[in-house]
């Protein structure tokens, strides 16, 4: 295997952030693909679980309490803070609601930044405690990717079931048309925000997962550039398609892994990886728009299947 | 006698100082077929937008089943009964024809009805889409179910569009335009359809500018002109008024 | 009595670039109704383009500025022409994630061919300040406030009286009735593009004076004008004025009440007032859609 040169520390380090990336697509494509709202403050969720949970765990700078609660209290703020920025912003359309979640994203780093006293602000917070279920602790990488792939399968599982139920389909009818729904007696308002609610706690819950891998979180980590990546994720994957923003998470993460090794300044790097990601959202936006699985596709395809055994027993 | 279904009084609706309906006033019997008919700019749409809530009138009330429902909002209508379709067909272009009749139908829509129950859900499906195939057999749509609603004619999506206003469950239906663009078999079915729908006890309000379509099926018309109602009678009635004609063969 | 006025040379200071970066947004928006999300990229380039003729060259500031600024509406030109063209009719969405695109790629770029360090205008030198009403102002702050004001006013009597600021209002009507009254439109969405990026590449070099530049300037910079375009209305040229004066004073007077670190996050809380009371901002006009049904 060419892995193996890479060694398995690593491959295990690719699939746990896999993992959280998946989490955190999937859960932003219930918003961009399902129900039409581009959301450019997904990072600002994200980094809401990723603070509480370790506020509320971490033995020096927080309560010390055990990993449950603060997996549990990072996605309950995350969805609070979800209905929050969804008070003001859901009346809103288009372009006008991708404003008002990149200002919340914002708002959020700003908080992290600067209520210090909690926070540290800049300093970012260090030594952050593995990850505890059932009492075992998740030091080595392996329980950890374990506990991961696990989390990102419940959370697919919620959210496949979610977007195939007549709450999901309604979703879609919405961002069809949404006069078309309000038409048909649909409070349209109160499906964004539920939709919103949950995207943000799934997000919430990935933003966890994270702070717990890697065990340190400063403000930088959730600026808005992270947000357009996980916006790349969807596009990419195929918005409204569901397997489209796991492979989206997925390429997205392993594309410019190469890059690591080209010897590079870690600025550079950066720099390198945000050309990559930008460079790849131009081109689908241009050629592609619809992703690398997109959703026509699939019915159609079952279109195709079902007029094929028309025909068939005809 | 049957009684009045929706009352119109006095409803005026000014765009900045422009008045697109002045004081229009008449009212919709239980278990008929109204049309609104007028020249262009005489303010039906306007009319129609205030009646299903889409525009707040200036002044004036509307009643309906005796209560009045003026600043409802449109989603609140359709719990009172209200059902409407748009004169740009507006139905679900990515979604299958079956899945843009579901969206109509009662559902049980928490998100997670999938996740907990997911036998009362499937069963629920189950029936709603024997009713739907139902009223899409009523149009000549059956068997196109897992069709991609883009994918239909125009005048089959406004089929469409009619039958999935049907699907609502309503009392009174409001059809903007319904035979705008349609061909000639297909205005037949919507007249066959609407006929059925009025046996079941349905009351029906509609704009048209087919005058053909109109006279066949509507029992009372309403003519409107320069935002006021011109004249309310039977078609037999509309035919021989004199401002009726004056209005639609101008000055 | 000082602090307040000081607070306030430093209100006007930042509103007069806002306000000049503002009128971008709401130009190219006014026409083409979208964010061009990568005009605080543009503002960037036009700093680091001075920053090179002007320190690393020891040319003079002027040349400086003109070079920016031709530099700068070639590259909105040719952003325009390549980049968003194809999208025009077509989904608002889309544009709106390319111009985002963009403006990550024009950063990574930048750092690049820059690093990420951050550079400076300034000489070193301590400039001596005039005292103004109890606040000190330096010569070169004079100079942004003075320099911002003229050529806001410039775009303001252009698009007033000048034959072709009629024909970009039109444009900016109706598309449709302008091109049928002969109206290029596509030579109007250039002008725009490259006035746009002009008045961009000034306000980079004015910041580049008062402030440190740097290849991730641009997000922060970009947003926070983009704030004032909504603010103020946007596609409303005088909006964006009233919109970045107004983002200027709220940040300045807003950290004597609460931690300077707060100072970016004060204009998105406006923001997101301002889209819950009025999103078509303070001066902005009820869009079509609104209405229609």
């Amino acid at each position: 295997m060419a892995w193996n040169f890479l060694g398995a520390d690593y491959l295990l380090h690719l699939i746990i952030m896999i993992g959280i990336y998946v989490m955190v697509s999937a859960s932003l494509n219930l918003m961009i693909g399902y129900t039409g709202m581009l959301n450019l403050g997904h990072v600002g969720f994200f980094g809401i679980g990723a603070y509480t949970s370790v506020l509320l765990t971490h033995p020096v700078y927080g309560l010390g309490l055990p990993f449950s609660v603060g997996l549990l209290g990072g996605a309950a703020m995350a969805l609070l803070g979800g209905y929050f920025i969804g008070i003001p912003s859901l009346k809103l359309r288009g372009d006008y609601l991708a404003i008002a979640t990149l200002g919340f994203g914002e708002i959020m780093r700003a908080v992290f930044k600067n209520w210090q006293s909690l926070t540290r602000g800049p300093l970012g917070i260090p030594a952050i405690p593995k990850a505890t279920i059932f009492g075992y602790t998740l030091a080595t990488k392996e329980s950890m990717a374990m506990v991961v792939i696990v989390a990102t399968l419940i959370c697919l599982i919620v959210l496949w079931k979610i977007i195939h139920s007549p709450f999901g389909r309604t979703l879609k009818a919405i961002r069809e048309d949404e006069i078309a729904a309000i038409s048909l007696g649909k409070e349209v308002r109160r499906y964004k925000m539920t939709a919103l609610c949950i995207s943000a706690c799934i997000a919430g819950i990935a933003g966890v997962f994270y702070a717990h891998y890697i065990s340190f979180i400063d403000p930088t980590t959730f600026s808005f550039s992270e947000s357009v990546i996980f916006v790349c994720m969807v596009i990419l994957g195929g918005m409204g398609s569901f397997w489209g923003s796991v492979l989206g998470a997925i390429v997205i993460i392993l594309l410019p892994q190469p890059l690591r090794f080209l010897g590079f300044h870690a600025d550079i790097v950066g720099a390198l990886r945000q050309i990559l990601f930008a460079a790849i959202l131009i081109t689908m936006m241009l050629w592609k728009p619809q992703g690398l699985i997109s959703e026509e596709t699939i019915t159609e395809e079952k279109e195709t299947k079902e007029k094929a055994a028309e025909s068939g027993t005809a | 006698m049957t009684s009045i279904l929706l009352e119109v009084k006095n409803l005026r609706k000014e765009f900045g100082g422009v008045i697109a309906v002045k004081d229009c006033s008449f009212n919709v019997k239980e278990n008929q077929i109204i049309a609104l008919i007028g020249p262009n700019g005489a303010g039906k749409t306007t009319m129609f937008n205030m009646i299903t809530g889409y525009i707040q009138p200036t002044k004036g009330k509307i009643i309906y089943q005796e209560k009045e429902i003026t600043r409802y909002a449109p989603q609140k209508r359709v719990k009172i009964g209200f059902s409407r379709t748009f004169q740009q067909v507006k139905i679900f272009q990515n979604m299958t024809i079956l899945e843009n009749m579901l969206v109509a139908m009662k559902n049980n829509e928490v998100p997670w009805a999938t996740i907990f129950s997911p036998q009362k859900v499937k069963v629920q499906e189950e029936e709603n889409t024997a009713k739907a195939k139902e009223l899409l057999k009523m149009v000549k749509l059956e068997g196109k179910e897992n069709k991609l609603a883009k994918n239909l004619s125009y005048g089959q999506q406004k089929l469409l569009e009619i039958v999935r206003a049907v699907a609502v469950e309503c009392t009174l239906l409001l059809l903007d335009e319904p035979a705008a663009g349609v061909n000639l078999t297909m205005l037949k079915t919507i007249k066959e359809l609407l006929l059925t729908l009025k046996k079941k006890g349905l009351t029906i309000l509609f704009i048209e500018h087919n005058m053909e379509f109109v006279m066949d099926i509507a029992d009372t018309v309403v003519v409107m002109d320069y935002g006021e109602e011109i004249a309310v009678g039977t078609p037999k009635e509309i035919r021989k008024n004199k401002r009726v004609i004056e209005a639609y063969l101008g000055t | 009595m000082s602090l307040i006025a000081q607070v306030l040379a430093n209100a006007i200071i930042a509103g007069g670039i806002y306000a000049v970066i503002a009128i971008g947004y709401s130009l190219i928006y006014s026409v083409l109704k979208f964010i061009n999300f990568a005009h605080g990229e543009i503002v960037m380039i036009g700093a680091f383009i001075g920053w090179t003729v002007a320190v690393h060259w020891h040319q003079h500031l002027f040349i400086a500025t003109l070079a920016a600024m031709i530099c700068c509406g070639l590259l909105g030109f040719l952003i325009e022409k390549i980049v968003y063209k194809p999208f025009r009719k077509k989904n608002k969405l889309y544009v709106l994630l390319t111009a985002i695109a963009l403006s990550f790629l024009l950063q990574g770029i930048a750092i690049v061919l820059f690093g990420a360090k951050v550079r400076t205008f300034s000489t070193g030198n301590i400039i001596k300040g005039h005292e103004v009403f109890g606040a000190v102002i330096t010569t070169t702050q004079f100079i942004i406030i003075t320099v911002s004001l003229i050529f806001v006013f410039m775009i303001l009597l252009f698009i007033k009286k000048t034959k072709t600021g009629k024909a970009i209002r039109a444009v900016a009507e109706n598309q449709d009735t302008a091109a049928a009254v002969g109206i290029n439109v596509d030579r109007i969405i250039s002008i725009i593009f490259i006035l746009s990026s002009m008045l961009a590449a000034v306000s980079g070099i004015l910041i580049g004076y008062e402030q440190n530049i740097n290849p991730t300037m641009g997000t922060m910079i970009g947003i926070k004008a983009f704030t004032a375009a909504v603010v103020g209305g946007i596609g409303s040229v005088p909006g964006a004025f009233l919109g970045g004066y107004l983002i200027g004073f709220a940040e300045n007077f807003g950290i004597l009440f609460v931690p300077a670190g707060y100072k970016d996050a004060i204009s998105f809380v406006i923001l997101l007032i301002m889209l819950y009371v009025k999103p078509t901002g303070i001066l902005g006009k009820k869009t079509e859609e609104e209405v229609r049904v």
